[in-house]
Formats: structure tokens, C-alpha cells, sequence
């Protein structure tokens, strides 16, 4: 097991943040990141599996081979799609029991369960396919396909980070004009978050880790210190003001000017550049003033998939509870201290079982 | 020294933090809101087809826009936001309320050309849907757009004011850009008769449609009516409710468009 460090305790407040922000109504979802800059957790977490990608493979200086690096993200892809069908499966059957035992029919509609109770034929395969996704349940489908073009990322990125940049972003460009992206089905429409516009945010990451491990991201990001501080104070202004884009007052291509999360418009990305930039050294400071809470929070992230999926478990029963208890704010407040409290159990149950499994000597799983 | 400054530095944040979350806080829930309609005393109306046909009519008023885009282009683009079409499967190609309204416009605008686009925001309180609807408004521009509205800002118990600002804020942009709605509130839910906050949130919605001029489709009344218990019915009542969201919300929903449309319309052809 690794020591605390910043990807893991990032990626750890990203988690809290997204279990927090997945019960809505819930009071606290008004302290978590998304109200102070355009983007929110979700783009956090992509960032910094992106930046794990290089950590997972070597960094530049010890690249794995190609085919160590194309078995290992298939590898981890199975292991996430098991995820999602998993947590999806729990979620079906806690909506169903919530509508049996608490007697609201209700319950069966919520997040596009619908079709799966009323026309199961047709969404099973689709649940498999991951073209039907549950509301709050398509970050991990998202993560599937970005780790299916990892590998690609990589050896590409391991030839030179410059095209390995400018491919991705040619990807993303497209996308936005002609407004790319998976379809959904039996349903009509498209999928939640669009794997061709958010690659870029993870190859982002990817290529500031491997510009960080070989020491030439500090000289490129110290004199974009100030510029992104006043990128994140424009945020804040926008998020108390409650501005947003008008899409019919933009010009075309509109995607490139709202602050669209399905396609990830630059506004959100270069928000969270700049929320990078600006917080990179914060944690060896957060680390050095609480250390207890720089561990607590790199375990969690450490277990990421472990502790995202019962997070999103957590937060669709903090929803019924939320519902059945009025909405009263004690009760928000126990629960998502419950939630949390049990996030970080899954953590060290996970390190636990991982360490009563293996002898000490051998090294941990990875990150990516 | 150090670890004095520690604690009091942890204290402060602390301190901060509470300070922030009780200036941020919504009103407490417990503290009952006065709710902006109160809702009337179900009476049931007999309805072996569709609700509404011999009680209560869905509430008409006038569109501004569609009447001209109809006169002028001859087309009709109408965008449905809530509740998704099947691109494929058991209700596909005509059964889904989406294709029904289709469907149903289609056979009432006989000259004209209607295109529908289906959108459904699962789940999405009324802040979040209102600013995807908005893109989707800008990217497929339709000349009225059908909102069901409430539903999941009433399961999130989404604090009263919260909702209301989020949906008159979108209400005010559909106005400035000339775009029509029609309203389609919350369904009925027997479980939730009783529920104050679920009736507040159906209340707000019949307060701004009734106090903006906004045609809506008051599911939830009709779909009260049809739970009654009723002899003459064969079907039980949650049999007629799921039935009602099958065959007559689009049948609804087109009747509004109709009255609401021709109510402006110089040259009534229909």
C-alpha cells in the first residue's frame, strides 16, 4: 500500500464530493466544489485517473511495453464494467424494494429505471451494452471507454506528448462542432457524459503527469499561476451570480461557449486547469497541517473504484431517505456523515482484505 | 506554543464552517411553507376511456408564438422534455407518448409539417434541466416546447424557493425568445396524496401556469380523479393510472396545444 499523496487525496475529496452532490436537495451539497468554480467533481476525477495513467504504466522514464500497457487498461476496463453492472444491478434492486417495502410505485420511475421494470427484454441487453444508464450512474460507463482509449493514449503519448495533445484535441474540437457522442438505447438520445469530448480532460492528465515526472510541467505552470487565479475568481463571480451562458445569444459552434457538461465545454475544462494550477501545491501544506486528514482522504482515494461504488449505492439510498424524511436537515446531515463515515470504512476493508491476501512484501495494486 | 495554535486554528475553521452552512442553509422543512394553490377536494368524474372527457378539461390559454410559426413557415417543431421516446423495443415506433403526440398533431395540423424532438432529463431537479433544456432549445429551436415539470425536484425535496426560482427563471427565457410551453405537472400518486411538500411543488406549478397565462396539462388532478374508487370501473385504479400515462397524456397535451393555439389564430381552419 502507497503512502498518502495528492492524486489519491484529491481524487478522495472528488469522492465525497460526488456522494455529496448525488443526493440533491441535500444542504451540503452547497459547500462542495461545484459552487465555487464552473466545473464540478466529476471533471476532478477524470482528470486524475488521466494523470494515473502515466503513474500505472511507468511514467516516461520506465514506459512499459505496448502490449504490458493494451493487457493492463482491458484488464482494468473488465474490472470497471464489472463495477457498473454491479452497482447497477443494486441499484434496480434497491428501488424495487424500497417501492415494495415502502409502498411507492414511485421509486420504480426514478433515474430511467423505468423501462428496466416495465420492459426488462429490451433494457437488459441494454444495461449490458451500457446504452441504458441509471440517472448519477454513467460516470463509471464513461470510464470504460476512456480506459478502452488509454492504451492508445499512451503509446501515443510515449512517442510524443505533442501529438499525442493535439490528436486529442482535434477528437474534442470535432465533437463540439458536430456534436459527437454515444448513443442511448431502447431510449432515444445520447449518453450523459460523451467519451470523445471528456478523452481530452483525461489526456490532460495524462500529459501533466508525464511532463511532471520528468520535471518540465513546474516551468510551464508557475507563470500561469496568476492568469488562473483570476480564471477561478471569474468562477466564483459566475457561480454567485448565478450567470450562465445564453445558448441562443452565442455564436455556432454554441458548445464551445456554454458551460455544457454532456460535451464538457472549455469553460468547465479550463476551469478546472485552472482550480489545478492553482491548488497543486496545496497539498503537501493540507498534509503538514492534518496529516490524519491527508490519510483518510488518500485512502479513499487509493480505493477509488471500491469507494465511488458504494458511494453512488450510498448517495441513491441517501436520495429515499431524503424523501421519507421530508428533507429534514438533521437527517441530511447524519446521513451524509454515515455515507462518509462508511466510504471510509470500504476503504480500509478493501487495504485490509488486499493486505490479509497478500504478503507484505509485495507491492500494491495501482492506481489506474 | 504550536500545538495551542493548532487547536485554535482548527476551532476557527470549524467555527467558519458552521457560520457558512447556517448562512447557506434552506429554511427549515419542518417549518411549514404556505403553499401557493391549494388544491381542491377530488371529485371523481367518470372516464372509461381518457380522464377528462366528462370531467374536468384541461386548463386552455393562449400560445403567442406557435399560431405564427404555423401561419408563417408552415412547420411546427416541438420539443417534449421529460419524458423520453423508445428509439427501439416494446413501445416502439407509435405507442410512446412522445410518438402518440406526434402522432396526434400530425392528424390535427393535417397542411402543416410537425417535427418532434424527444428529451429526457431523468431525474434532474428543475436548476439543472432548466439550463439542458436551454441547449437543447438553442440546438433543435422549436417553436413549443412540452415541459413536464416538478417531479424530481418533489422526490429530492428540493426546497421550495429553490424550485421556484429555478423554474420561473427558465419560464422568463422561454418568454424573452419568444418560445411557447406548455406545462405538464407532476403525476398523481396515491402514496403521496397527502404529502404537503409533493402538493406545495404541484401547487406552484398550477400558480404560475394560472398567473402567467401558461397552458398546462394538469396531469396530476386528472390523474386523482381516475383513482377513485369506482364501481362502474373494471379495472382497478392503479390499473387506470398507469393506463392514463400510456394513452391520454398525449391525447392531453395535444387537446391543450389545440385550444390554446386556436385561441390566437385569426384564420381558424380547424
Amino acid at each position: 500500500m502507497r503512502g498518502p499523496n495528492a492524486v489519491d487525496f484529491w481524487r478522495g475529496y472528488a469522492l465525497i464530493c460526488i456522494f455529496v452532490d448525488h443526493i440533491p436537495g441535500n444542504p451540503l451539497e452547497r459547500l462542495t466544489m461545484r459552487n465555487f468554480t464552473i466545473c464540478d467533481a466529476a471533471e476532478l476525477f477524470v482528470f486524475l485517473a488521466g494523470w494515473s495513467v502515466s503513474l500505472a504504466t511507468g511514467g516516461p522514464q520506465r514506459g512499459h511495453t505496448s502490449g504490458r500497457v493494451t493487457i493492463r487498461f482491458l484488464s482494468r476496463m473488465v474490472e470497471v464494467y464489472r463495477a457498473q453492472i454491479t452497482i447497477t444491478a443494486i441499484a434496480l434492486a434497491i428501488l424495487a424494494g424500497a417501492a415494495l417495502w415502502l409502498e411507492n410505485n414511485l421509486y420504480l420511475e426514478w433515474h430511467n429505471a423505468e423501462p428496466v421494470f416495465t420492459a426488462p427484454v429490451w433494457t437488459t441487453p441494454a444495461l449490458a451494452l451500457m446504452t441504458h444508464q441509471l440517472g448519477f450512474f454513467n460516470i463509471l460507463p464513461l470510464y470504460v471507454v476512456l480506459l478502452a482509449m488509454a492504451p492508445l493514449i499512451v503509446i501515443i503519448g510515449r512517442y510524443s506528448l505533442t501529438l499525442c495533445g493535439l490528436v486529442s484535441f482535434a477528437v474534442y474540437a470535432a465533437t463540439l462542432i458536430f456534436r459527437i457522442n454515444l448513443p442511448s438505447w431502447p431510449y432515444a438520445g445520447e449518453w450523459f457524459l460523451d467519451p470523445f469530448a471528456w478523452q481530452f480532460l483525461f489526456t490532460l492528465g495524462f500529459i501533466g503527469a508525464e511532463l511532471a515526472a520528468t520535471e518540465r510541467l513546474e516551468a510551464l505552470v508557475r507563470p500561469l499561476f496568476w492568469p488562473a487565479a483570476v480564471i477561478l475568481a471569474l468562477g466564483l463571480v459566475v457561480r454567485f451570480t448565478g450567470y450562465s451562458p445564453d445558448p441562443m445569444q452565442v455564436p455556432s459552434p454554441r458548445l464551445f461557449f456554454l458551460f455544457d457538461k454532456t460535451y464538457l465545454s472549455p469553460a468547465r475544462l479550463v476551469s478546472l486547469i485552472a482550480l489545478v494550477i492553482c491548488f497543486a501545491g496545496a497539498y503537501s501544506r493540507i498534509a503538514a497541517f492534518s496529516h490524519q486528514l491527508a490519510e483518510v482522504l488518500a485512502s479513499l482515494g487509493r480505493n477509488s473504484l471500491a469507494v465511488f461504488s458504494i458511494g453512488s449505492l450510498l448517495s441513491l439510498i441517501g436520495q429515499i431517505v431524503r424523501f421519507e424524511s421530508a428533507g429534514l436537515v438533521i437527517v441530511d446531515l447524519a446521513y451524509s456523515a454515515l455515507g462518509i463515515g462508511l466510504m471510509i470504512f470500504t476503504a480500509w476493508f478493501v487495504e485490509w482484505r488486499t493486505r490479509s491476501k497478500r504478503p507484505p512484501s509485495q507491492p500494491s495494486a495501482s492506481l489506474a | 506554543m504550536a500545538h495551542k495554535i493548532k487547536t485554535a486554528t482548527i476551532a476557527a475553521l470549524c467555527l467558519a464552517g458552521i457560520a457558512t452552512f447556517l448562512l447557506f442553509a434552506p429554511a427549515d422543512p419542518l417549518q411549514p411553507e404556505s403553499p401557493r394553490t391549494e388544491l381542491p377536494e377530488p371529485k371523481y368524474a367518470a372516464a372509461p376511456s381518457c380522464v377528462g372527457d366528462n370531467g374536468i378539461r384541461p386548463k386552455p390559454a393562449s400560445l403567442k408564438s406557435l399560431p405564427k410559426a404555423l401561419a408563417e413557415n408552415g412547420t411546427l417543431t416541438v420539443l417534449v422534455v421529460g419524458s423520453s421516446a423508445y428509439e427501439d423495443g416494446p413501445l416502439a415506433p407509435d405507442d410512446s407518448y412522445p410518438d402518440r403526440l406526434a402522432t396526434y398533431l400530425k392528424s390535427i395540423f393535417k397542411h402543416e409539417d410537425i417535427e418532434l424532438v424527444s428529451r429526457n432529463i431523468s431525474g434532474e431537479v428543475a436548476y439543472d434541466a432548466g439550463e439542458r433544456m436551454r441547449a437543447e432549445i438553442a440546438e433543435t429551436d422549436p417553436d413549443l416546447v412540452v415541459w413536464q415539470v416538478g417531479a424530481a425536484d418533489a422526490l429530492a425535496r428540493v426546497d421550495l424557493q429553490e424550485f421556484e426560482s429555478a423554474f420561473t427563471e427558465t419560464l422568463d427565457w422561454l418568454q424573452e425568445h419568444d418560445i411557447d410551453v406548455v406545462l405538464v405537472d407532476p403525476r398523481y400518486v396515491p402514496e403521496l396524496a397527502e404529502d404537503p411538500a409533493y402538493r406545495r411543488i404541484v401547487g406552484a406549478i398550477w400558480y404560475y401556469a394560472s398567473t402567467r397565462e401558461i397552458p398546462l396539462v394538469r396531469r396530476y388532478d386528472m390523474m386523482r380523479n381516475l383513482a377513485l374508487p369506482d364501481d362502474s370501473n373494471a379495472a382497478p385504479p392503479q390499473y387506470r393510472l398507469t393506463g392514463f400515462d400510456n394513452r391520454c397524456m398525449a391525447r392531453k397535451v395535444a387537446e391543450v396545444i389545440v385550444v390554446s393555439s386556436n385561441s390566437e389564430r385569426p384564420d381558424k381552419r380547424r
